[in-house]
């Protein structure tokens, strides 16, 4: 056999085969079609994902509820003591920031001890009298308080207390803005300025300190700080008090970048205290850890202080 | 005119059989004729003696299947006509090229084929056809016993050449396997 015979035998196959093959039915892949199919699976993924999607609401930002715990706890009440005695506390903190905890603790002079914890903006809470000497524990629940402070602002933590012993913490937002690199900065090796915002800062310079341009700078102030650094870098890392300022604790390390640099920082004033730029300073913490010095830097200062800060009302 | 009519008019030796047979399939039966002669006037001419073979077979043969009667006719006509002209080395491309793809899966031994092997071989290739799906095994017969070219095919069954090259290529090698497991290569 060969290529020519088995095309010679080809002749004799079935007749239906040949038939068919006169007539091919091939039908060409029409595009309509491919669409069709291709609407047909979108439909059904719409399909499929809908009722998903329908369930999931977005998360809507509630504004921070304001609660105030009320809880009053008598404990080793002396039999001598008199059960008349009542104790009330009243805790007339006002501040312009979004939300506020105070914390209050009070020694009723050894008859009651009262812990108030509150977060509002405006607090005023009563404590109930206490005039059974069994423990006794309350919770006050009040409304939301109402505030026109931007939300961008982080929480301020006020521990206030009857006792000089007990200090009050105050957390202020530290805002970090742009780094510059300036041909020349102080010759000393680091050196901070301070200084107090004006109602009418544009919003260059709310960019150049990194204040929120939602912060409403007519009703609130802020000290704006410049680090000059001399071939290292610095970080803010802590801040103490001091009657009508601040001490701010600057960690700086050498670094190669030799390059001058000018860091600008701004911190909100609470209402509720006195800061002058005079009485502003910093220490300076060097250390040798790059990274180390990265993670410490924070976003907001927590002051501690008792009643030598006299701005604090 | 169906099928049944046109014999009934050979059988009656009426001559409006064969015209009726070029108005019904005069048409299929030139592109099968010029596909392996590679020559409109060779298709014409083994139209004719496809008639003439028809006219004389019919009766005493009464086809089951005209169409597939009077294109075998043409076929054989056409084909011995392609012989005759490769052997005078004229040459019909398709035809030519058939028999090289043909070439790659059975081999030129020379010997003669009987009568017997013949009919074994012929009855493979049926069943070889019939376990084809459809569109293939009409890809396959257009190809090798029509002997139509590829370039066609891929218009005819709305594939790329490429395909169809592609399609043959594995439908030969599927036969090949085929005919070896029935001890007929």
């Amino acid at each position: 056999m060969n290529p020519k015979s088995f095309l010679g035998m080809m002749s004799d196959i079935s007749d239906e085969y040949i038939v068919s093959a006169a007539n091919p039915h091939s039908k060409p892949i029409r595009w309509y079609h491919v669409s069709a199919i291709a609407a047909c699976i979108v439909l059904l993924m719409a399909a499929a994902i809908y009722p998903k999607l329908r369930i999931q609401t977005p998360e809507i930002a509630v504004p921070p509820e304001s609660v105030a715990e009320v809880i009053t706890t008598t404990t080793s009440v002396p039999e001598s003591a008199e059960h008349s005695e009542t104790q009330t506390a009243t805790s007339p903190i006002q501040t312009t920031f979004n939300s506020v905890t105070a914390t209050v603790n009070t020694t009723a002079s050894g008859v009651n001890s009262a812990t108030v914890t509150e977060t509002a903006a405006s607090i005023q809470t009563d404590v109930p009298t206490a005039t059974n000497p069994a423990q006794t524990d309350a919770a006050v629940v009040t409304d939301p308080p109402k505030t026109d402070a931007p939300i961008t602002q982080t929480a301020v933590t006020i521990e206030t207390t009857d006792s000089p012993d007990i200090p009050v913490i105050i957390e202020i937002p530290l805002w970090k803005g742009i780094v510059e690199y300036p041909e020349r900065v102080s010759e000393s090796h680091l050196y901070s300025r301070f200084s107090l915002s004006t109602g009418d800062m544009d919003a260059w310079m709310r960019t150049l300190y990194g204040i929120p341009q939602d912060y409403d700078l007519t009703q609130n102030r802020c000290l704006l700080i410049d680090i000059d650094t001399f071939y290292s870098n610095a970080v803010i890392i802590d801040c103490q008090p001091t009657p009508n300022g601040l001490t701010l604790i600057v960690a700086y390390l050498e670094d190669g970048t030799k390059l001058n640099k000018t860091i600008h920082y701004a911190m909100p004033i609470p209402d509720n205290m006195t800061l002058e730029p005079d009485n502003c300073n910093a220490n300076y913490l060097e250390m040798t850890d790059e990274e180390l010095i990265q993670e410490m830097e924070k976003e907001k200062l927590e002051l501690k202080t008792g009643n030598e800060q006299e701005g604090l009302q | 005119m169906i099928d049944q009519e046109i014999i009934s008019l050979f059988e009656q030796r009426n001559e409006q059989a064969i015209s009726e047979s070029e108005q019904q399939y005069g048409a299929l039966c030139r592109s099968v004729a010029r596909d392996i002669t590679g020559s409109a006037e060779d298709a014409e001419e083994c139209l004719n003696d496809a008639m003439l073979a028809a006219w004389n077979a019919i009766p005493p043969a009464k086809p089951k299947n005209y169409c597939a009667y009077l294109l075998r006719l043409v076929r054989n006509a056409a084909y011995n006509r392609y012989c005759a002209a490769h052997t005078l080395k004229r040459n019909a491309a398709n035809t030519a090229s058939s028999l090289d793809e043909l070439a790659e899966i059975i081999p030129d031994r020379g010997d003669v084929v009987d009568e017997v092997e013949r009919r074994e071989i012929i009855g493979a290739i049926n069943r070889f056809l019939q376990e084809l799906p459809i569109k293939q095994r009409d890809l396959f017969v257009r190809r090798y016993w029509y002997l139509t070219d590829t370039v066609a095919l891929a218009k005819m069954f709305h594939m790329t050449e490429s395909h169809v090259r592609t399609t043959l290529t594995r439908l030969r090698k599927r036969l090949q396997k085929y005919l070896v497991k029935e001890g007929l290569l």
